[in-house]
């Protein structure tokens, strides 16, 4: 270990890790712009300098430790050295970029406002790339990213996001000085390229430079347009206040025109629905979200559940049936939120149940609108009703007016929260005169894409319960960060450190437009007070996920990271390798899977090479899970034991599918019975997809190795626990050998 | 190449999920032949079931005298199979039953009246543990050495008490070349009758009371029957076979089986493979005729005992005197000059019949030629002492002369060295040893030694019927 | 080992049995039985395939198994059968163990260098029964890259239609990454749409084993005649046909491979049905007509 000291606080850290680690080790926040960990640092910025005592300062990122270091990472020189890097890097970048004006989440931007940066001290570069004809620096090619090169401050980000960490080598820099550009395939149009519409580019990249398309292009359904005096009477839910109460009609007007911010035209529409007419569907892709004016609405999850979860099969599903039986239990493993499965509306739905009632004055289909998620639940016209249908810039318009939000929480507050609180199991024995004392007390906060909600080290004071959106739990580790969970509508976080007074052991950031809960420090110890048992829980479930901690930490600290991500595989913690010096090609393992889960495959036998190895398509079990990002019930989720699970009320819109930049995660038809539209009453069968992942055949038997690696009849297939270590050998022979 | 491709989702994609579960020609074939793999065969033994052809199906041929029932297997396999082993009592019983046929005892005995082996046995073997069936073994009898040697190279764990020590040197016969003692001939007869090994000092003497040169017999230029020159006489112009069938008898139940150690002239030769005794007729008496009186030139005395002989010529002598009457007349007294005087015809008979017989039985060279003749006090008639000759020197074995008929007789029995009765012309061991031996002509127990008690006459007129051999309606 | 004390309590045996081993002795039927069961154990291999999700130890051990127990089962049929053949029907038993367990060892001879044959010949290999999917795909894909830069090919009209129906149905393009509209003909694209139309299509259209493309060093000189040809801006389509000829290739390689590798079974697995119904057939006989 290795001891150094920072802005006099000292700290102690294994060789080879950078300054910004180990800053963030002491809680201390090093600012960076082109540092984006598990990345690989380039050191391009410069943003995250510190003063080491020597000559010039260094870059926190990429510079590491030496013993007996003193190094100051704060400071007023420091600040104002960072500050005017950032007040060049916005010279070269328009001040609001397209995705400063989108989601309000540049990064840059953010970041130079963080710093205190004078707006345009500098003059823009002029250079361009001339010697690439056609070049242009806005492009349009591609069906999903656009590409804004003014806005690009060349970081690196993407380069590093598609080389190392998607293995796409797509991207690259071409030019020198400020004429540098990146490019996808030496100079092709993005469209043109081999791109593989991964994403990971466009997640890594801090500014507008790479950006989703679909932002930018939803349009609004049919309906009838309204008018901005129209809307300026409508009133909310109380019929006092009208519903935009708080804005300019002005303000309104221009947003809404053609010619106000543009592309706005009919961004808020007026629908008619009659009694048992589909508002909208589950699984479907949408912009919108849908305000009641009159009449009440109908949401429910359609889609059965069930399939994606199994029951063992074979001779051992048969004993364990038949144990359950005995023994009287319906179900041997009660894991995860049983009971309500969260939705994009103010309520959730119970699982047994999963109907509920929505009235007039009430938002749904908000993380549609503004993350585009697909839609999370069926909603059909209970009686015939009105509703608005609105595109993000009128929902954030509305979201604006004071009197709207506080309609919004009050609803949420009425109708939401005690099963919101009591979906934390911990809490469901609270009782209910002290759910109403909360009711008023908690407050709801909202927070950007990207922002910290709170981090890891710092005090914790307070206790939150996600209600909107999807927050990113990370815990730091020297070499990269380690997400631990995603959670979404109805997830908690922030306990632990309240339980045992300690500082957060984990950051947590909001990956998109996030509202959460936040129940204060003093509730929370109050609650701890007047209810014995469930402090009595909640510590038990602290030491439970202290242990946890201990053992991920046993899991993963014992690989350096570093060398973890520069593999393509290594962002896996578990790979499904087959031999194939050994493979017979006799699909036996698909076969298995197969069987293993209901007929349907989670195993494609087909993917890259690796030396010998045949990384074949199957759960790898992701550091970071994109595809928990954005299920809209949140049927996704990590157990304990690390493996991707998918719960039984999966709607099948996709979404964790498309975001596995793998393939691992599949959408199957499952043939289901459901309601006939038709014919009342009857009922006929349907194919619904359904995703499905890997889950390792836990659910066959605990200690059992999956069933594709059991069925290998030459032992060519094999899951490798730990990539780095399986191949160690092999790559120190190879950097033995470029050496 | 490179760009294409180049990531698991995007090679991943490409495939149908749902693959694996689809036919595919490789599978559909797989399925298919597998079905014709199961249908096949299945189709080819129910076929051969059904047609009650089962010969597809049994191990192999039966034997040649069993393949007069064709197909039926049941002819033999028709009663329940019982383990006669008492450690394999709950096997037996469950083979105790219908489905399970095995072919037993007592479907052997409904052909085949054979006797035990041996009353001393402690246990009898099932008929098929030593014959057995479809293995190409075309004639049943042919039991292979280790058959016998289960029992007789232990004979002590097998035989209720040790009768007789087998083997020259006591040690147990594992076959004609390990253990087997020289070969035993039965001397003597009655109660007196021994066996005595060809190797035994004295050596053993045959005690027939014929007197017979063979190296006289085979010398060139004897004088043959009337008339004829120089003869020289082979072996075959007496020693003729195959025997014949005088042992064989038509009908009635067969006598009581005698044991071995019975005389060995007890013994009926049943076999039609030795040679047929020598007959004095057929034989001897082309050269040593039985005449008795010129005026019976053409009517030698008969080969029989010698009251026949008298009454014969007292017989012949009277029908002589019908046509020769003048014969009473004797001739002696008219030269005399007497007066000639007529004899009774009775006394004259007599006296020609004293005359024969005097001739016959005092003569050296008439019977006493080979017969041993004594007068008991007063008597007339000589008592010819009985021959003895032994059919079979080897009761315990069978020997088959046609078989051997390629070879010269003197390779096995050294006649031509013989001057003396007592000369036991039989063959040792190693004589056989040349021929049979591991490698060479077979040297099974089974080729010379019979199991069952083979010592009855062969019963014709079994009682079968072929309609019910056949199965026929 | 197993073979070592079967053989050690054969020999013995074979020696002092009387007319010699056979099949109904109590220890050539011991042979007889133990061979039946092994027999029957390389059937479970089967089930065992057909339902792997059976936790009874790893179908690799499996395979072992099948593999020495098969081979055990050798000498010790030959053991019952006291090397003879007897009988119409246990000679057919017989033979087909024989030509079952011979194919089995070839089987397991090619198992043993043809995965690395392949995965040398046919580096760009794919799931074997996907082949004409792939290959669709492949046909699709060439269009595309085609059509990217010249145009739609009126003469393709199975593949436009197909390319067509794909772009106007977002829920199917969603699900095949990164599919490419037909832009308006580029300068100088007409080399590489005759390229396609002559050549590559009918490569594709055909078994990937004739035509010019089929032989790796006459598509690399076609296909550096063809950029030579072509303006710079055209190569990536250019090198995508190239890339996708290759990729056919790969698969015929792959194709006649798997057969190889797998056709054996075809021989194996029906005869060793074929022999379990002669070895039921067999034993229920011989135990029938019991002695």
């Amino acid at each position: 270990m290795i001891d150094v000291t920072i802005d006099g606080r000292p700290v102690s850290v294994p060789p080879g890790t950078t300054i910004f680690d180990a800053a963030r080790a002491v809680g201390i926040d090093i600012p960076t712009i082109c540092h984006l960990p598990p990345q690989e640092p380039a050191g391009v910025c410069r943003v995250c300098v510190v003063d080491v005592g020597a000559r010039v300062f260094a870059p926190a990122c990429a510079r590491v430790v030496e013993p007996g270091m003193k190094i100051t990472a704060t400071g007023e020189r420091l600040a104002t050295v960072r500050r005017n890097l950032v007040e060049l890097l916005m010279a070269d970048h328009p001040a609001p970029c397209a995705r400063q004006r989108d989601t309000q989440d540049c990064e840059l931007e953010l970041r130079a406002r963080e710093l205190g940066a004078r707006p345009a001290r500098y003059r823009p570069g002029t250079a361009k790339p001339v010697h690439q004809p056609g070049w242009k620096p806005s492009d349009d090619s591609h069906p999903n990213i656009a590409v804004d090169h003014s806005a690009c401050i060349v970081c690196d980000r993407c380069v590093r996001a598609c080389t190392d960490i998607a293995h796409n080598f797509v991207i690259g820099r071409a030019g020198k000085g400020n004429a540098t550009v990146i490019t996808f395939d030496a100079g092709a149009p993005m469209g043109q390229s081999t791109c593989v519409s991964c994403g990971e580019c466009m997640t890594s990249c801090p500014t507008g430079a790479l950006m989703n398309k679909g932002f930018s292009e939803a349009r609004l359904p049919e309906g009838e347009p309204v008018p901005v005096e129209v809307l300026m009477r409508l009133p909310g839910k109380d019929r006092q206040t009208p519903l935009f109460d708080g804005i300019s009609p002005k303000f309104l007007a221009k947003t809404l025109s053609s010619g106000g911010i543009g592309r706005n035209e009919g961004a808020i529409v007026r629908r008619t629905f009659r009694a048992g007419e589909v508002i909208c569907r589950e699984g479907d892709f949408g912009s919108t979200a849908f305000y009641i004016v009159e009449g009440s609405c109908e949401v429910a999850i359609t889609t059965p559940l069930s399939r994606v979860r199994n029951d063992p099969g074979g001779l051992a599903g048969f004993f364990l049936k038949m144990k359950s039986r005995l023994v009287g239990r319906e179900d041997l493993e009660v894991v995860g939120p049983a009971a309500l499965i969260p939705i994009d509306a103010p309520i959730d739905l119970r699982r047994d149940a999963p109907v509920a009632k929505l009235n007039a004055g009430e938002l749904f289909g908000e993380m549609t609108c503004l993350d585009f998620y697909p839609r999370s639940a069926t909603v059909r016209a209970a009686e015939d009703c009105v509703v608005l249908e609105m595109l993000r810039p009128a929902l954030q318009i509305l979201l604006r007016s004071k009197a709207f939000r506080a309609q919004l929480e009050e609803t949420y507050r009425r109708r939401t929260l005690d099963t919101h609180l009591r979906s934390v199991p911990l809490l469901a024995g609270l009782g209910q005169e002290f759910i109403e004392y909360l009711r008023e007390r908690v407050e709801l906060a909202r927070y950007e894409p990207g922002q910290v909600i709170c981090r890891q080290g710092e005090p914790a004071d307070s206790f939150f319960i996600v209600r909107l959106g999807f927050v990113k739990i990370t815990q730091h580790r020297p070499g990269g960060d380690l997400v631990r969970a995603y959670q979404g509508r109805g997830g908690y976080f922030g306990e632990m450190g309240l339980i045992q007074d300690a500082p957060r052991s984990a950051t947590c950031t909001a990956v998109d437009h996030v509202e959460v809960v936040r129940i204060s420090a003093d509730d929370f110890r109050l609650m701890l007070e007047r209810f014995p048992e469930v402090a009595k829980d909640l510590l038990a479930e602290a030491e439970r996920r202290a242990r946890e901690n201990v053992e991920v930490e046993a899991h993963t600290a014992n690989v350096d990271l570093e060398d973890f991500l520069r593999q393509g595989l290594m962002q896996a913690q578990s790979l499904l390798l087959l031999d194939l010096d050994r493979c017979t090609r006799c699909d036996l393992c698909v076969q298995a899977c197969a069987t293993a889960h209901d007929g349907v495959t989670r195993l494609v036998r087909e993917g890259l090479r690796f030396e010998n190895y045949l990384v074949a398509t199957s759960c790898r079990q992701c550091r970071d899970p994109l595809c928990m990002v954005g299920c809209p019930v949140g049927s996704i989720r990590r157990r304990d034991t690390l493996e991707i699970q998918i719960e039984d009320w999966c709607i099948g819109c996709g979404v964790c599918a498309e975001n596995c930049p793998y393939g691992n995660i599949n959408m199957h038809g499952f043939r289901v019975t459901v309601d006939d539209d038709q014919r009342p009453g009857r009922r006929k069968a349907v194919v619904r997809e359904k995703a499905t992942v890997c889950d390792l055949c836990k659910n066959l038997g605990s200690d059992q190795e999956p069933s594709c690696v059991v069925a290998c009849p030459h032992g060519a297939a094999i899951r490798v626990a730990n990539p780095r270590e399986f191949f160690a050998a092999r790559l120190g022979e190879e950097t033995a050998g470029r050496r | 190449m490179a760009t294409r491709l180049s990531s698991t989702k995007l090679r991943a994609k490409r495939i149908e999920l749902d693959y694996f579960a689809r036919r595919h020609p490789l599978r559909t074939w797989r399925v298919v032949l597998s079905l014709a793999g199961l249908a096949l065969p299945g189709l080819w033994v129910t076929r051969e079931l059904v047609r009650n052809d089962q010969r597809s199906v049994e191990p192999g041929p039966v034997s040649v005298a069993h393949s007069l029932f064709g197909n039926r297997c049941t002819a033999c396999h028709s009663e329940p199979a019982v383990q006669p082993t008492a450690a394999a009592a709950p096997l037996a019983r469950s083979l105790d039953h219908p489905r399970w046929l095995g072919a037993t005892d007592a479907a052997c005995r409904r052909c085949h009246d054979a006797a035990d082996h041996e009353t001393n046995q402690t246990d009898a073997p099932s008929c098929a543990s030593c014959h057995t069936e479809h293995r190409g073994q075309r004639v049943l009898r042919q039991v292979s050495t280790a058959r016998c040697v289960q029992c007789h190279g232990e004979l002590e764990a097998h035989a209720r008490s040790l009768i007789r020590v087998v083997g020259s040197d006591g040690r147990a016969v594992q076959g004609l070349a390990d253990g087997h003692p020289e070969f035993a001939v039965w001397v003597g007869r009655g109660p007196e009758a021994s066996r005595v090994r060809l190797d035994a000092t004295p050596a053993p003497a045959d005690r027939a009371q014929v007197r017979l040169n063979h190296e006289l017999h085979l010398k060139p230029g004897l004088r043959g029957p009337a008339g004829a020159g120089g003869v020289q006489l082979a072996c075959g112009d007496c020693h003729q076979g195959p025997m014949a069938l005088s042992g064989v008898r038509f009908a009635g139940t067969p006598p009581p089986v005698p044991s071995p150690g019975d005389a060995p002239d007890l013994i009926p030769a049943e076999e039609p493979s030795y040679m047929a005794p020598v007959r004095f007729v057929s034989h001897c008496a082309g050269c040593h005729p039985n005449t008795f009186d010129a005026r019976f030139a053409d009517l030698p005395a008969p080969h029989d005992r010698p009251e026949v002989i008298h009454a014969f010529l007292r017989g012949a002598y009277a029908n002589y005197l019908v046509t020769h009457a003048d014969e009473l007349v004797d001739p002696r007294r008219s030269l005399l000059g007497r007066e000639t005087t007529v004899q009774s015809a009775d006394a004259w008979v007599n006296d020609q019949v004293r005359e024969a017989e005097t001739l016959l039985f005092r003569d050296p060279k008439r019977c006493q030629e080979c017969h041993v003749l004594s007068w008991e006090p007063g008597a007339v008639l000589p008592t010819v002492a009985p021959t003895e000759l032994p059919v079979r020197w080897l009761p315990q074995s069978r020997f088959d002369h046609g078989t051997h008929r390629l070879l010269a007789c003197t390779e096995c029995h050294a006649a031509p060295a013989s001057e003396r009765t007592e000369d036991i012309l039989m063959p040792r061991r190693a004589t056989c040893q040349r021929c049979h031996h591991a490698g060479g002509a077979s040297d099974r127990c089974s080729e010379c030694h019979t199991y069952h008690g083979v010592t009855g006459p062969v019963e014709m007129n079994g009682g079968r019927v072929i309609a019910r051999l056949l199965d026929e309606p | 080992m197993l073979g070592a004390i079967a053989t050690a309590f054969y020999v013995p045996y074979a020696r002092q049995a009387p007319e010699g081993p056979r099949g109904s002795t109590a220890v050539g039927l011991g042979f007889g039985v133990a061979a039946a069961a092994l027999m029957a154990f390389e059937w479970l291999l089967n089930a065992r395939k057909r339902v792997p999700t059976w936790n009874l130890g790893k179908a690799e051990t499996w395979l072992k198994g099948h593999i020495w127990l098969g081979l055990l089962a050798v000498p010790l049929a030959l053991f019952h059968s006291g090397f003879h053949l007897r009988g119409t029907l246990a000679a057919a038993l017989m033979i087909v163990f024989v030509v079952v367990i011979l194919s089995g060892v070839f089987g397991l001879v090619l198992q043993q260098f043809l995965p690395r044959l392949m995965s040398l010949a046919a580096p760009g290999e794919t799931i074997y029964e996907q082949i004409p999917h792939v290959i669709e795909t492949l046909r699709l894909d060439a269009y595309e890259a085609v059509a990217a830069v010249c145009g739609a090919l009126a003469e393709a009209e199975g593949e436009r239609a197909e390319s067509e129906a794909i772009q106007s149905d977002p829920r199917r393009a969603r699900q095949v990454l990164g599919r490419r509209p037909a832009a308006a003909p580029a300068e100088g694209s007409a080399p590489l749409r005759r390229f396609y139309l002559e050549t590559v299509r009918p490569f594709l259209m055909g078994d990937g084993r004739h035509g010019p493309l089929a032989d790796a060093r006459q598509a690399e000189r076609l296909a550096q005649g063809l950029l030579r040809l072509l303006p710079p801006v055209l190569h990536d389509a250019a090198g995508d046909l190239i890339a996708i000829a290759a990729e056919r290739r790969d698969y015929a390689v792959q194709a006649r491979l798997h057969r190889w590798l797998h056709g054996w079974i075809l021989l194996h697995v029906p005869l060793a049905a074929a022999l379990l119904v002669l070895l039921v057939a067999h034993a229920v006989l011989a135990l029938r007509y019991t002695y």
